[in-house]
């Protein structure tokens, strides 16, 4: 039972463990894909509410989308967790670096509303922060990439109307967050 | 002169739940099952021994209706890993 083992053996076994404790990527697949369908449609409902339409609350689609998000991310994560029992420290950090990154996007888009401006270069700037770290982070290129395109569709959206800057968040969402989710999902 | 190999984490299960808990924050009794492949008999043995040298903590409860069991890694655990692994690398010349 208490079988002592020579320092060769201890590496070799030390290694295995680690091994076999690598963090599951599938599992931070279901972040970018929720929140990818979620505010990419509340960027088009919002284009299409201000470019086709008089309606005064043009942003509703996000306060609504967000209410989605966040039962379907507590339900999702505590299923997660009484099913696996662990978590990593890896997992740990990203969880909540997203939801500190989550709630300053919800206050950016509010101080903006407040303030009668455009929230989508700042919402971007926070979606490549996250996206950019956690690429990095687990190894995974598309969500680096993901992360830069956020960043240069932030810059560019100075360069284009307010009516335009919805459907370019849309797509920059698209792009950024469910693509590289959807290849996540099929990493092991 | 080689120092000596801490005999509380040299032998298999148990270098094996700290090498797991030195990567997650966490881990429940079935998944430290799964991860040493060892007996459930001796994997509480083990786990008693190490939670006695103070290298992990056990919270023992309920999740629905079944009793649950988490180990966690101590700072004396965590100390002591590292000291293990400085010593094996001094053993293999690393």
């Amino acid at each position: 039972m208490d079988k002592a083992f020579d320092p060769n053996q201890s590496l070799q076994l030390i290694s295995e463990i680690l091994k076999k404790t690598q963090d599951s990527f599938s599992q931070n697949s279901f972040g970018f894909k929720l929140w990818g369908w979620l505010v990419s449609i509340a960027s088009f409902i919002t284009y299409v509410l201000i470019s086709q339409t008089t309606v005064n609350q043009s942003y509703i689609a996000f306060p609504v989308c967000a209410t989605i998000g966040i039962i379907a991310s507590i339900w999702y994560y505590k299923k997660q967790r009484s099913i696996s029992g662990t978590e990593t420290y890896l997992n740990y950090y990203l969880n909540r670096m997203w939801l500190v990154l989550g709630f300053s996007f919800f206050l950016t888009v509010f101080i903006s509303i407040q303030n009668d401006i455009q929230p989508f270069s700042y919402t971007l700037i926070i979606a490549g922060i996250g996206t950019t770290i956690s690429g990095l982070t687990i190894k995974f290129r598309p969500l680096v990439m993901g992360g830069i395109l956020f960043f240069l569709a932030s810059a560019s959206s100075v360069f284009i109307s307010n009516e335009l800057q919805p459907l370019l968040h849309g797509f920059a969402i698209l792009a950024g967050y469910l693509v590289p989710g959807y290849l996540l999902s099929h990493q092991k | 002169m080689f120092p000596e190999l801490d005999p509380v984490l040299n032998t298999p299960i148990r270098l094996a739940v700290i090498s797991t808990l030195i990567k997650v924050k966490q881990a429940d009794f079935s998944y430290l099952l799964e991860i040493t492949e060892a007996t459930q008999g001796n994997l509480s043995h083990q786990l008693k021994k190490l939670k006695e040298a103070n290298y992990i903590e056990i919270e023992k409860g309920y999740k629905g209706n079944y009793p649950h069991t988490a180990c966690k890694l101590t700072e004396q655990g965590r100390e002591a890993f590292e000291n293990y692994v400085d010593s094996i690398k001094k053993y293999l010349n690393l």
